[in-house]
């Protein structure tokens, strides 16, 4: 007769290493858009975008009402901020116009429009080792797992997990992400994954590449993913070591994702479901 | 009546985590607020129904986090296992045993965590969280955790209170 000691410390041995195997499974295949995830969209969502709309109202009524004693300040200074640019934009229309002339010179291909569907963010990854955020739109409003996320600062992330009305976005900040990118300047391209602090890696770009702190970062578009020339953050930090040929790049986002509210999803014209919408 | 009180309080839990602590920055390092509850399973509830919860909490985790498929299940799973165990060992109602359970569940969360990335990601390993922000988490649990398991033991004793003497008129 085996001791009941024996059998449960046996169990306990069978279920640890069923565990680790049931991970490493998981870790291998992306999840499908059904099952446990879908589950949890679909019935904790709805009650975050009740009290997500709920706090916003407050925020909304505190702002609006009670917060007006800097206003007046912040509006001059806002109509200084408006009139640079205003006359920086005017410079970007007359650089978008003499671009146009020579693209058609060089009958260079038009780029590929892009269509935007607004999303607001109704709740956060419930884990600090995660950087995701829940969104209010999904499958019925024709978004699919893959889709670009950005706001007017810069790159979001993309999309990672979807159901019918809501969809988790994966951000730029969190380390399984990566976005090709590149250096504005120098044109020094690279891979941004996440990393400590609310700051971006940029990986793998050659020492060769003279970089320097504040250079802008912009998406590659070579990852099949995020458009061409959208804006990801600024060089912070440039790491080179002894040995290698590559240095590893600090790089802090644009965008303020402890802030998040509102955001766009990037669906390309030739999608059928954004297509059905239009 | 129990499984009501119990499956609000998780549903507050999650909301509260998920939605209203994001948006104030005092909670950035704060930590799994179901991390007492799987303790509170483990030393209040019997095992049969502890472990409904734990499996449909960490689904639901699972769910809405961003991290590995069956994470938050393994590492409830194993923290109500742990705290089941103790209440053979130990005195349940005592405070210091309560915090010391508490932060054992976030540094045990912490761990499963960093193994996994260890373990299951390609890359090198450069977690995205320091030992600072544990340290904040586990301070965070040993004023906070204690409390939210003599409310949850409380409540439960009300609300039995409260049914017996509904079947008792």
């Amino acid at each position: 007769m085996i001791p009941k000691k024996m059998l449960l410390i046996v169990g306990v041995i069978i279920i640890f290493f069923a565990n680790i195997i049931i991970l490493a499974i998981n870790s291998q295949r992306t999840s499908p858009s059904y099952g446990p995830s879908w589950l949890a969209l679909t019935c904790i969502a709805p009650f975050q975008r009740t009290l997500t709309g709920s706090t916003r109202f407050m925020q909304d009524i505190w702002n609006n009402y009670f917060n007006l004693v800097s206003t007046a300040i912040e509006n001059d200074r806002l109509e200084k901020k408006l009139s640079r640019a205003n006359e920086i934009n005017n410079f970007c229309n007359e650089t978008r116009l003499s671009n146009l002339r020579l693209r058609d010179l060089l009958e260079l291909k038009k780029e590929t429009p892009y269509h935007f569907l607004a999303a607001e963010v109704i709740s956060r990854d419930p884990s600090i080792w995660f950087k995701t955020v829940i969104i209010d739109k999904g499958l019925a409003d024709g978004i699919q797992k893959g889709f670009p996320v950005i706001i007017p600062d810069g790159i979001i992330g993309q999309i990672i997990d979807v159901s019918a009305h809501y969809a988790k976005v994966l951000l730029i900040v969190d380390r399984n992400s990566s976005v090709d990118a590149l250096v504005q300047k120098t044109r020094a391209r690279g891979i941004i994954k996440g990393g400590q602090a609310g700051r971006c890696l940029f990986k793998y770009v050659l020492r060769k590449h003279d970089i320097s702190i504040g250079d802008i970062v912009i998406s590659s578009g070579l990852d099949g993913v995020f458009p061409k020339g959208l804006r990801i953050g600024s060089v912070s930090e440039i790491i080179k070591l002894n040995s290698g040929i590559f240095q590893t790049v600090a790089i802090t986002p644009y965008v303020d994702f402890e802030r998040l509210e509102e955001v766009f999803v990037v669906a390309s014209l030739p999608h059928p479901g954004v297509d059905a919408l239009q | 009546m129990i499984y009501c009180f119990h499956i609000l309080v998780c549903l507050c839990l999650i909301l509260f985590q998920t939605t209203l602590m994001p948006h104030f920055s005092i909670f950035n390092h704060f930590y799994d607020l179901l991390i007492p509850f799987i303790v509170y399973l483990g030393i209040h509830r019997s095992a049969r129904e502890g472990v409904i919860f734990v499996l449909l909490l960490g689904m639901i985790m699972d769910g809405l986090s961003g991290g590995l498929a069956g994470i938050y299940l393994s590492v409830y799973f194993w923290l109500w296992i742990s705290a089941l165990q103790m209440t053979q060992f130990f005195r349940v109602d005592n405070f210091l045993f309560l915090t010391f359970l508490t932060a054992a569940g976030i540094i045990l969360e912490n761990l499963i965590m960093l193994g996994s990335e260890a373990l299951f990601k390609s890359e090198s390993l450069s977690a995205s969280i320091t030992l600072n922000d544990v340290m904040c988490q586990i301070l965070w649990v040993a004023f906070t955790g204690p409390l939210i398991l003599f409310f949850l033991s409380y409540s439960q004793k009300r609300i039995g209170l409260w049914r017996d003497n509904l079947f008792s008129d």
